[in-house]
């Protein structure tokens, strides 16, 4: 009989397990759609360039967490009681003299006090993403488990969990992108210079494990004694709760936010000893000694969380791995009598309607999420100060009621390919096109994100915006916006959707909401000016390009789950109006002087 | 009733299936055999349109399985080799809506659904998470589906792999009741009692062509008299033969 292997080699067969399963998602990203291994290699690619797409867009988000997090230490210098001189050389605390100033003051002595409490709370804010997050992900709610099949494998439980947590501390990108850059800002600011990433990161990696160590807590725990809808509730608030985390730590970077920098000032002084707090006051240390001091705290309370964590999953596991059947119990025909009588709209919009009243997730990503991210950047940033300014100005009330539309479209329209899951075969079975079926759909999430705009109308009409002819010609242009949009969003949406990945983070390609989001600025740029052809030259070419999208979308629903085939490559309407688009924004959106239009503002 | 003129895929330079020329006739139950990866599935996918042909054409009651695609499905029932259903759903209301797809009024649906659950022995799991099936309810309730609305092709790819042996004869059953009905199946598989037990022709493919067809009489031919499907199946798709 074979010796069993020891625990290290166990160890380290389950982490290499994981980083192919990794590295696969990245060849699944690097090469294509169905990729059939060298034997069945297609001619052509689909999507040949997606890689550097990739690749450019985490280099671009690393940046941009990178200059949040040090912005926010630069703000939070100047902007509380931490004795700086940067307000006196300037009347604004965001000029760059300011920030200059606050700069030269954080290298040349360790963090003040009140700033290390704001810079914990910080800390701890990104920690509670770098948690949640994760615990958020369609992971929880799944109904197969990968633990269940792990444990049948020769080896000690132990083993088993460490590597686990291993593996969640380092494939764990949002809660690397949330850490790490505010790590590297902290031993920026402290005065290292090259060595800022690795010691950033050698900081940032006992924080990764602690989250890991609660999300495998968490989530073993959950699995084993809710039911797999409490599962799918609990799936959806944790999604939604890391959101406003998101943007607290975020707006301590806004000059304006007066708020949440009020809470950093008065954040307790004992979270300095949590792993947060050790972390970044091993990096502000100022001597070596200092350092690895708080380094060592550091890893032994980490070290301390994972024995409680190890020990926690041991007893959480102790009678087996699965406590509740997977299949969920329904009620019984007799209690639950089909109707028959009135329904509204078509069978796959009553479907639609059914899946969103169940899938609390869904729910809460369609409908919910644009109304916290909105809420959170108007009101955490400082951008709206009071209700004041939406009376005054009906063109911000309307982007606001544009915007939130918009955003409702894109995280349900948009989706609606993707939506259909492994189940799209079905759509295939119909006796109906499909662009007929993606049509309908279109029409139901237009009428339901039109709820949006209006809600945000009333509102201003009840806080007294004035209902004038300029009001209404506001509320006809959003309202004429959102179905020109559900129609983009859809089309779009057959593009950027990859039905064949079998990974859900392949599933949408990010390139295609960017230019959802640039069409929909381009509208927003519409509503803002007052210049009435301008307005009609915007509405005119984004409908246009809605309908020559939806043409090109509609050829490509054939060879939607065909890993190969595309449509055949020719030009239509919708590349001359791109065009025609394009031209207009150059010249009335970056243009410095109009040159078809004048354009004013 | 089914007709394959020069249908082929190719994956790149790997040829999937190569050009396929064959009929199937009005009430026929005809066994497309072969082993795994010979080409079945894709050749399924190419008739129910989810895979565009790299050459040739599939029609189905005259019409062509891409260009009439909509018009193919009214007479078309399809179960996959691994139906997936939607989230959240139901098999009653999953099976009610696929009978309002296909244009039944909301109470013949209704009706219609609670009629099949019934058939199929599933009306004690029609309220819970179709998602949550087992395998053999799961297939029993795509083939619910895929009659739903009577149609006169049925296309069924493995219909009875991962069944037990009683789901299996039970699904057997149904398909043998629909064919003597008249309904015109065209069914995968690499069971080949299956296949014996129900089939008035088969088609054995291998890697990607045709390499047979016929009645089990036909197929014999030059061999045994008494030789099995099992037997024939083996000389037609034995690599050794196949490369010499």
């Amino acid at each position: 009989m074979m010796d069993l292997p020891s625990a290290p080699r166990a160890f380290w067969l389950l982490a290499r397990l994981r980083l192919l399963r990794l590295l696969n998602i990245g060849n699944a990203l690097r090469f294509r759609k169905g990729w059939l291994g060298p034997s069945r290699a297609p001619t052509r690619s689909k999507k040949n360039a997606r890689w550097l797409v990739t690749f450019v867009l985490s280099a671009f988000m690393l940046a941009a967490f990178l200059n949040t997090a040090s912005t926010s230490l630069l703000n939070m210098q100047c902007r509380l009681p931490t004795g700086s001189q940067c307000a006196a050389v300037e009347s604004d605390p965001a000029s760059r003299v300011a920030m200059r100033k606050a700069r030269k003051e954080l290298q040349a002595a360790p963090f003040h006090p009140v700033l290390m409490q704001a810079a914990v709370m910080q800390a701890s804010l990104l920690f509670g993403i770098a948690f949640l997050l994760p615990l958020g992900s369609k992971e929880l709610a799944q109904p197969d488990w990968d633990l269940e099949w792990l444990v049948t494998l020769p080896m000690e439980r132990r083993t088993l969990l460490l590597a686990r947590i291993a593996e969640r501390t380092l494939a764990n990108p949002s809660g690397i992108l949330a850490l790490w850059p505010m790590c590297m800002a902290v031993a920026w600011h402290s005065g290292y210079r090259w060595s800022t990433p690795l010691l950033a990161a050698a900081c940032t990696l006992p924080l990764l494990a602690c989250a890991a160590t609660l999300r495998t807590v968490a989530d073993t725990g959950l699995r084993l004694r809710l039911a797999p809808s409490q599962l799918r509730n609990l799936q959806a608030i944790a999604s939604v709760a890391s959101m406003p985390l998101m943007y607290l730590a975020m707006s301590l970077a806004m000059p304006a936010a007066t708020l949440t920098l009020g809470w950093a000032a008065q954040f307790p002084t004992w979270a300095l000893w949590t792993p947060p707090g050790l972390a970044l006051q091993a990096l502000n240390a100022r001597d070596a000694l200092h350092g690895l001091g708080y380094g060592a705290l550091l890893v032994a309370q980490t070290g301390l969380v994972l024995w409680a964590g190890l020990r926690l999953l041991n007893r959480l596991l102790a009678d087996g791995v699965v406590a509740t059947g997977s299949r969920e119990t329904g009620r019984s025909s007799a209690t639950r009598p089909a109707a028959s009588g009135w329904a509204v709209g078509t069978p796959l919009q009553r479907r639609e309607l059914r899946l969103l009243s169940r899938d609390r997730n869904f729910l809460v990503q369609s409908l919910l999420i644009p109304l916290i991210i909105f809420g959170s950047q108007l009101v955490l940033n400082g951008q709206v100060k009071n209700l004041d300014q939406f009376i005054a100005d009906p063109a911000l009330l309307s982007s606001v009621a544009f915007g939130l539309g918009a955003y409702v479209l894109m995280l349900s329209a948009f989706q609606t390919i993707n939506t259909e899951g492994h189940a799209l075969w079905l759509l295939y079975t119909y006796p109906q096109s499909i662009g007929s079926m993606l049509a309908e759909k279109a029409q139901l999430w237009s009428v339901l994100a039109l709820i949006y705009p209006l809600s945000v109308f009333a509102m201003g009409l009840w806080f007294g915006v004035p209902a004038d002819g300029r009001l209404l010609s506001q509320l006809v242009l959003v309202m004429a916006g959102i179905p020109i949009f559900a129609t983009i969003a859809v089309a779009l949406g057959v593009w950027a959707c990859d039905p064949l990945a079998q990974d859900m983070r392949a599933r949408v390609r990010p390139t295609f909401a960017y230019a959802y989001l640039i069409l929909s600025s381009l509208y927003t740029y519409a509503l803002n000016t007052h210049a009435w052809h301008v307005r009609l030259a915007a509405i005119v070419l984004l409908a246009a390009l809605a309908l020559s999208l939806w043409q090109r979308a509609r050829d490509s629903l054939p060879y939607l789950l065909d890993p190969t085939a595309s449509p055949p490559p020719r030009v239509s309407a919708s590349d001359g109006i791109i065009g025609a688009i394009f031209s207009f924004s150059c010249c009335n959106c970056w243009s410095p002087a109009p040159c078809i239009w004048p354009a004013s503002r | 009733m089914i007709e394959f003129q020069g249908l082929a895929k190719h994956y790149g330079d790997f040829p999937a299936v190569q050009p396929l020329t064959l009929t199937v006739r009005r009430g026929e139950v005809f066994g497309f055999l072969g082993p795994n990866g010979a080409g079945k599935t894709t050749t399924i996918r190419m008739m129910m349109g989810i895979l565009v042909p790299s050459a040739g054409r599939v029609l189905v009651n005259g019409l062509d399985c891409q260009a009439d695609a909509a018009q193919v499905k009214r007479h078309v029932g399809y179960l996959p080799d691994n139906p997936i259903f939607y989230d959240f759903l139901r098999g009653r209301e999953i099976l009610q809506f696929v009978a309002e797809m296909h244009g039944m009024p909301r109470k013949a649906a209704i009706e219609r659904a609670a009629q099949l659950l019934q058939e199929f022995g599933l009306q004690d799991v029609s309220e819970e998470f179709a998602v949550n099936y087992s395998m053999g309810m799961k297939k029993k309730l795509g083939l619910a589906c895929a009659l739903v609305h009577d149609p006169a092709v049925l296309i069924l790819d493995e219909p009875i792999n991962g069944l037990d042996p009683r789901a299996a004869r039970e699904v057997q059953d149904r398909l043998i009741a629909s064919a003597a009905a008249g309904k015109t199946i065209f069914v995968s598989t690499h069971l080949l009692d299956m296949a014996q037990r129900m089939c008035n022709r088969v088609g054995i493919i291998n890697r990607g062509a045709l390499v047979a067809t016929g009645s089990l009489e036909e197929l014999r031919g030059a061999s045994s008299a008494d030789s099995t499907l099992e037997e024939l199946f083996l000389k037609f798709t034995d690599e050794d033969s196949l490369t010499a």
